[in-house]
């Protein structure tokens, strides 16, 4: 009976592996889901950010999402390694400040 | 040593299929997965693709491992055929090979042929439990879980093979415990997943209001093009017809499945999803109807030439691979775009590529106008560079 289970329990615990990290990811952003005017404003300032860097919206990913701020990280997808940057967003004012201070 | 020659010969026409679409380059949603730029799909294919991303044989690789892995499925086929005579066998394999839709995908660095791929060894699992005794019936419902998990993990759009995998699971009479971990389970996982990445999720919007303003006419031709692509119209008609003639309902409820998805958002490559489904269907006609097929070879070449005369394939460079091979970088600045533009230019771009703006002009050193930039005449230091389908500035 046991080893009848085992294939199942096997990709219960496969379905837990790759869930866990993808709840965490969700669980950083929910103001998204929730909130209408954050993922509003969101949007306005992902696009100013981008505008104003000539940033590719595809290499921006959303890392956190609060009622007052959102922090993401900025990587090239280039054909050669490229450094990432972490910018914070202040949703009121969409001030941009590098995620240290 | 004759299935070695035959593997050999296979080989060659996926060499050859990938070579001729190598001819045009990378083209966008190719770039966005060789550079695994995360949206629509999942990441699990573009992962990969990803960790070869340094190699300069990157994209001729992929479209080699991508085109053999299409036609040497041809074996699978081959297996969907057992109990058919050798003739109808071989048919059977010959209009997975010189079907529209193979010859115009194989070789392209996407999602939707894989996902074709994936559909057939459901539709090889299907058939067989199916058609052979009960100890024949494939009893391994973590395997087939498993790769149901890597389907959607694969492209979403293998959701459309769900009544297959569902007819399975209940052919081997799993408990429905076993059915919703196995079956509910990579679903839930795959839309947790989009839910965890906002550009998926606003990706989904895109495509299903892309369409919004077809008329009901307008996607039913596309319905049409895209069915006729996928079967080179006769293997549209003979594998529904055997559909319907052995009642496969699983097969019928995929079809109709793809015909909802193709219909709601139509793209040129979900033509590829439908042969699978029409293979599987091929069988059951020529066992009622069709005994000696071999005839069906000639008309199917017709037609899959007049398709491939109606939507030809790109032979000459793509705009982006023919600046990025002309430009006098040194590599320290960035590539200012004007206009709308696709994942190829960062592919193929040796720079850095950035949306145009006028402020950014001091780092850049050149600039793609794909609409015209009005501004550039009015600065000093930049001149055009001449021979190009596109306006490119360069520093003087």
């Amino acid at each position: 009976m046991t080893s009848s289970r085992t294939p199942a329990l096997l990709f219960c615990l496969l379905f837990t592996i790759i869930a866990a990290p993808l709840l965490l990811r969700a669980w950083a952003i929910r103001p998204l889901f929730f909130d209408a005017a954050v993922r509003s404003q969101t949007q306005v300032a992902l696009s100013q950010v981008a505008q104003s860097r000539g940033w590719i919206l595809s290499d921006i990913s959303l890392r956190s999402v609060t009622a007052d701020s959102l922090t993401l990280v900025h990587r090239e997808h280039r054909r050669v390694p490229s450094d990432a940057a972490c910018l914070m967003v202040k949703l009121s004012t969409f001030e941009v400040s590098p995620c240290e201070s | 040593m004759r299935k070695l020659t035959l593997i050999a010969v296979l080989e060659a026409y996926a060499l050859f299929l990938a070579w001729v679409q190598s001819l045009h380059g990378v083209l966008t949603d190719e770039a966005k997965y060789l550079l695994n730029i995360p949206y629509p799909h999942p990441p699990l294919i573009r992962s990969i693709l990803s960790l070869t991303t340094a190699l300069s044989v990157q994209e001729m690789l992929w479209r080699i491992v991508f085109a053999s892995l299409l036609v040497q499925a041809v074996w699978i086929v081959w297996e969907i055929g057992r109990g058919l005579s050798g003739e109808q066998r071989f048919v059977l394999g010959g209009s997975w090979l010189l079907s529209a839709a193979l010859v115009l995908q194989a070789g392209t660095i996407m999602m939707a042929p894989l996902t074709a791929l994936e559909g057939l060894v459901f539709v090889a699992l299907y058939v067989a439990a199916e058609t052979t005794s009960r100890s024949r019936i494939p009893r391994s419902p973590f395997l087939i879980g498993v790769l149901w998990l890597a389907s959607l993990f694969t492209a979403f759009q293998a959701v459309l093979y769900l009544p297959l995998v569902f007819a399975m699971f209940r052919k081997m009479r799993v408990s429905v415990m076993e059915m919703i971990i196995y079956i509910i389970g990579p679903m839930v996982l795959a839309a947790l997943f989009a839910l965890a990445e906002p550009l998926i999720l606003a990706s989904f919007v895109n495509v299903g209001t892309k369409d919004v303003d077809v008329s009901a006419l307008g996607r039913t031709i596309n319905l049409f093009r895209a069915w006729s692509i996928g079967g080179s119209v006769l293997l549209g008609l003979l594998g529904t017809a055997g559909i319907l003639l052995e009642r496969r309902w699983a097969l019928l409820g995929s079809l109709l499945l793809v015909c909802a998805y193709v219909f709601l958002s139509f793209h040129f490559y979900y033509a590829i999803l439908f042969l699978p489904l029409f293979i599987g269907g091929m069988p059951a006609f020529f066992h009622h109807l069709w005994k000696k097929p071999a005839p069906l070879i000639f008309p199917l070449i017709f037609i899959t030439g007049i398709i491939l005369a109606l939507f030809p394939l790109k032979l000459s460079p793509s705009p982006a691979r023919a600046v990025a091979r002309s430009l006098p970088v040194s590599g320290t600045g960035v590539l200012l775009i004007n206009g709308s533009f696709g994942h190829e230019w960062q592919y193929e771009s040796p720079v850095p590529v950035r949306r145009f703006q006028q402020s950014l002009l001091p780092d850049a050193e050149a600039v793609v106008c794909l609409t015209p930039c009005e501004e550039m005449t009015r600065v000093d230091g930049w001149k055009t560079l001449a021979g190009q389908s596109v306006e490119v500035w360069v520093r003087k």
